[in-house]
């Protein structure tokens, strides 16, 4: 049983005769553990499809089954709580709280669920992403993939099945944009997470097990990475 | 190069305007407020200071400066040539009314004025005037308050009315009869003043014919072109026209002191308005700061494509004055509809106004309002523009208009609502500052007033103020111009013993004496004396021949009532006995060589000169000591003595009475007070202060205070919360994509709506906390300061409407978040996350 799975699955915005279809019938299903990249140009409706998957937005029509679960279903509050529990995100924009230090951001999403930090495993995350000496400063004290390690560790905190990532590496240039995809593909096999990126650069998704090809908001090509 | 730009500059100016709806409703908002507060106090202020004028123009009876008596035509043809002489008329006097049972004490003369001197003098100075001045030999013009003493209280033009007169001066001659023919009536206000001295108006005919001229009986009056040089002016009289010996020039009474607390009040008012420009200009600066932050990449992006600083700075400004051109009128507007109600209220309530008040509409009051407004708006403005004109267009490219000031923190949020929203309060200190003490002056002021109002105690304003249910006062006494009266005689006694409900009353006398001096006995008081009341000139010769004073006798009630509180008590059977006299001092130390008193009492003789009746004198041994201004009683260089009534009938025979206090059985105050006016009624030379009027003044004072102060307060707690309300919403629509990444990361709409509601109440807790804190110290402060003015104020902390406003401000603090984040959470996550980039 696939972990993320549409079907059928339909963004539309605005009316006939102006309408845009962002999805316009996507079927996919993505296994446990994989790496998936979604390619695609400007307006693909790759983003869109990523923020269907993390329940950001709902569809127009058809359903989006995550772990077993269909989000269609659920109320906002359920989705929220959901996403905390099995979603990390990481988009380009980094996205930090810049009023946390970079601890509390990791840490955020694990206190938002109101559990006890596992600060093991956290020490861990801080460790392998080399933010040990940076866990008290704010994120404005700190470089663009530093930040973006920062959101990547927030992504992993709570322990997630799932990571979508949204361009990360758009801000960032191509050494550390190697470092950060090395960080986050080491990360995801090593915490056994399902990840999917979306990139508009087909050397980055490369790195993926699979790569999925979008253009107006249909899949149009699927191969291996 | 020169280029013509202004084009392209207003219209940037005119859409960013435009695209800045809510900003531009705070800064109208706060530019109109700020006008409404400075017209209201320009309009009071000079309300105010146009009514005293008005009542001392009034109360003297002519606009008129100076008076010459008797001048010469020479004197007047002179007078009319003197460039700082601006306007000259005449008047004289043509006989003196013969007193009837029915005008009591009035002092009527017939009086007659020349066209100049009606119309340029006396006209501005009556009201209510009615008909024509007298052109026929046998026509008058008459104070309405005379016709009312003679019993005429629906005059009518034309009709007769007999006279009886004295021709002579000093009354010597026959009199003489007249009827005569009503020609007009005004509202004359003199009176009040002067104890019932006024003039019936004659023409020029009657003058004539009893051969009265300026030379002899008259005098000329003159306007000068500049009043504050009166007193000067007068001396320069003197030499220009070579006065003759017998010749008076004299300033009309109202110019003859200087006016020292024109200045105070000048500095009081500055003081307010400055107050009111600053927490205006914090609202202002502070809305247009964010609204430029806001726009950091606008303006970069005009400074990419080659618009100068200058031309930035100007946007900035422009766009304020356009504002402005919004916000003033709709403040002033405001302003004006305030004069016209609240204003004449407040005057009205004001117990030294008693001849009517004036509104004053002066376009200056709107100026200097329209002024201060435009001020504060181009201070607030200043900064910002600066700030706009500053922006490196690099740097506005990254820009998020999110600012955090620290780099480190050491206390972790564990993703607390109320951590993570102290922290939000705290991102831009700047700001949460200015919104803290805009918020904090605006309560503190509402919450200081109130407490000056609410601690206006009328009972203990009554008891400190006025001791007795009523105390009548003789106004003839020491001071008084005319001549002294027993204004409280047997007959006038024995009408409030017939009050209803009449308790009991006891009197204070009050005489002239003198007092034997000797250096070895008074030489240290005469020291104090001196040192206290700046008088180096007085020797210790003049002293010897003049030791005089006032003397007072008291009824054993009023020591009955000091023992109470004093250290030593004093025997009151023995005072009342006349076995010591009591001596009124701060300092009782300057009297120790003091063992007894030789007292010598004065009166007047035929000419008004007071004389010392030696054979009289007594000694009298020095009993002890009464508090200074004791009963009310003022001082002479001779340290103020008092005996028992019973001794001052001895020494006088029959000692002035000068006060007598009242009191009448509970419940009966209201009827006692009904008949009191109508036996004192129109009689200026009897003054009265009852417990019952003097506590309907204070209430009367303190609601227009409430209203007018509490008005001022809430207006400026207003722009505190405007201020709050700009600062949250703008800090949370700036926010917007860092919310929607918090519920990305799985934050709940609840708990983003708690953290945003607890950084709304962290305004308010820490406002009021500074409120409690140092706003109770100034509150307390202020309080004490007023204390001194009103002493009878018990420091009385006003709970409920501080309880209503932190109330408020709680409320305002968690509803505003609210609204706000409801107002963004419209549209979905993903919307929030695009616009925001």
């Amino acid at each position: 049983m696939p972990i993320l799975l549409t079907q059928e699955l339909k963004k539309h915005y605005g009316k006939e005769p102006n309408i845009v279809r962002a999805l316009d019938g996507v079927d996919i299903a993505v296994e446990a553990g994989e790496f998936v990249a979604v390619v695609g140009m400007s307006g693909s409706g790759k983003s869109t499809l990523l923020h269907m998957l993390g329940g950001l937005d709902k569809p127009t029509a058809g359903k989006v089954i995550v772990d077993g679960h269909e989000l269609s279903k659920m109320s906002d509050e359920q989705l929220t709580v959901f996403r905390r529990r099995n979603v990390g995100f990481v988009f380009q924009s980094y996205n930090l709280v810049p009023i946390l230090s970079v601890y509390e951001n990791i840490v955020l999403p694990v206190e938002l669920d109101g559990n006890t930090i596992d600060s093991a495993f956290i020490d861990e995350i801080i460790g392998t992403l080399g933010l040990g000496e940076k866990r008290n400063n704010l994120p404005n004290m700190l470089s663009g993939g530093q930040q973006q390690r920062v959101a990547i560790a927030r992504a992993l905190a709570a322990k997630p099945s799932i990571l979508l990532a949204d361009e990360p590496t758009g801000n960032l240039d191509s050494k550390t944009s190697q470092d950060v995809l090395g960080t986050l593909k080491m990360t995801s096999t090593k915490f056994h997470q399902t990840m999917m990126m979306i990139t508009h650069n087909e050397q980055i998704a490369q790195l993926a097990d699979r790569v999925i090809h979008m253009e107006d908001g249909k899949v149009v090509r699927e191969g291996r990475g | 190069m020169k280029n013509n730009n202004g084009a392209v500059i207003r219209r940037l100016t005119g859409r960013s305007l435009k695209s800045n709806k809510k900003r531009n409703f705070f800064i109208i908002t706060a530019i109109a407020l700020t006008t409404l507060l400075i017209a209201s106090v320009f309009s009071i202020g000079m309300s105010l200071m146009e009514s005293l004028k008005m009542q001392e123009i009034r109360l003297m009876g002519t606009v008129a400066h100076a008076a010459v008596s008797r001048p010469t035509a020479a004197q007047i043809e002179q007078l009319n040539r003197l460039d700082y002489v601006k306007t000259v008329s005449t008047c004289c006097n043509v006989a003196s009314v013969k007193n009837t049972a029915q005008m009591s004490d009035a002092n009527l003369s017939l009086f007659y004025f020349d066209k100049t001197e009606w119309e340029k003098s006396r006209t501005p100075a009556y009201t209510d005037i009615t008909g024509s001045y007298p052109q026929k030999e046998n026509e008058i013009m008459v104070p309405l308050w005379v016709l009312e003493r003679w019993g005429i209280n629906n005059p009518a033009i034309g009709m007769e009315i007999p006279l009886t007169y004295y021709i002579e001066r000093g009354n010597t001659d026959a009199p003489v009869n007249t009827v005569f023919h009503l020609s007009g009536w005004f509202t004359s206000y003199m009176h009040i003043r002067s104890g019932n001295i006024d003039s019936i108006l004659v023409s020029e005919k009657l003058a004539q014919k009893y051969g009265k001229t300026v030379e002899t009986d008259g005098s000329a009056t003159v306007i000068f072109d500049n009043s504050s040089r009166v007193l000067a002016y007068c001396e320069q009289l003197k030499s220009d026209l070579g006065v003759a010996e017998d010749q008076l020039v004299k300033p009309v009474p109202m110019y003859d002191t200087d006016t020292g607390t024109m200045r105070t009040n000048l500095i009081a008012l500055f003081t307010v308005i400055a107050f009111f420009i600053f927490t205006g200009y914090l609202l202002i600066y502070n809305v247009l700061y964010i609204s430029v932050s806001r726009d950091v990449r606008f303006y970069g992006l005009l400074k990419t494509l080659g618009t100068t600083p200058k031309q930035i700075r100007r946007i900035v400004i422009g766009q304020i004055l356009r504002l402005c051109l919004i916000g003033i009128p709709i403040g002033a507007v405001l302003a004006l509809l305030l004069s016209l109600v609240v204003v004449p209220a407040f005057l009205s309530k004001l117990a030294s106004i008693t001849t009517g008040t004036v509104v004053s509409f002066s376009p200056l009051i709107y100026l200097g309002a329209a002024l201060f407004a435009l001020l504060t708006a181009l201070l607030g403005a200043f900064r910002p523009a600066k700030k706009a004109a500053g922006i490196s267009p690099v740097e506005a490219q990254k820009f998020t208009g999110l600012k955090v000031n620290k780099s480190r923190v050491y206390s972790p949020a564990h993703g607390k609502p109320y951590k993570m929203a102290f922290r939000n309060i705290f991102r831009d200190r700047k700001r949460a500052v200015i919104v803290f003490l805009s918020l904090f002056l605006g309560v503190t002021t509402f919450i200081t007033i109130t407490t000056l109002v609410t601690s206006m105690d009328t009972d203990n304003y009554v008891a400190s103020y006025v001791e007795s249910d009523f105390v009548l006062q003789n106004n003839t006494m020491i001071g008084y111009e005319g001549e002294t009266k027993q204004k409280f005689n047997d007959a006038f006694m024995n009408t409030i013993k017939s009050l209803p409900g009449f308790e009991n009353l006891r009197k204070t006398t009050e005489e002239w004496m003198q007092l034997e001096y000797s250096k070895e006995e008074f030489g240290e008081y005469l020291a104090d004396y001196i040192k206290k009341n700046d008088a180096d000139d007085l020797t210790e010769q003049d002293v010897r021949k003049n030791f005089s004073g006032i003397i007072a006798g008291i009824d054993r009630e009023a020591l009955t009532a000091l023992n109470k509180t004093a250290a030593k008590p004093i025997d009151v059977d023995a005072f009342e006995r006349g076995e010591f006299a009591l001596l009124s001092t701060g300092n009782p130390s300057l009297f120790q060589n003091v063992p007894e008193l030789t007292i010598s009492p004065m009166n007047k003789n035929k000419e008004g000169v007071f004389e010392r009746s030696d054979s009289k004198s007594v000694k009298i041994p020095l009993g002890g000591f009464v508090p200074v201004f004791f009963e009310r009683i003022g001082y002479s260089i001779a340290p103020t003595v008092f005996i028992s009534n019973t001794l001052m009938s001895k020494l006088y025979e029959e000692p002035i009475i000068a006060k007598v206090n009242i009191d009448v059985a509970k419940g009966y105050d209201k009827q006692a007070l009904d008949e009191l006016k109508e036996v004192m009624k129109g009689d200026y030379e009897i003054s009265r202060a009852s417990k019952l009027e003097a506590q309907e003044e204070l209430r009367g004072t303190k609601m227009m205070l409430y209203i007018l102060g509490g008005g001022v307060a809430l207006i400026l707690a207003l722009i505190g919360i405007l201020n709050f309300i700009n600062v949250m919403s703008v800090g949370i629509m700036v926010r917007k994509q860092e919310l929607a990444t918090f519920e990305c990361i799985g934050m709940s709409w609840r708990q983003v709506r708690k953290m945003l509601v607890n950084e709304g109440i962290g305004y308010a807790a820490i406002t009021l906390l500074l409120v409690f804190t140092a706003g109770s110290a100034i509150t307390f402060g202020i309080f004490t300061l007023f204390q001194q003015q009103a002493t009878y104020a018990v420091f009385t902390y006003p709970f409920i409407p501080v309880m209503i406003v932190g109330l408020a401000i709680i409320a305002i603090c968690s509803i505003t978040p609210e609204i706000t984040y409801r107002s963004i959470y419209r549209t979905t996550i993903v919307e929030r996350l695009r616009e925001a980039e």
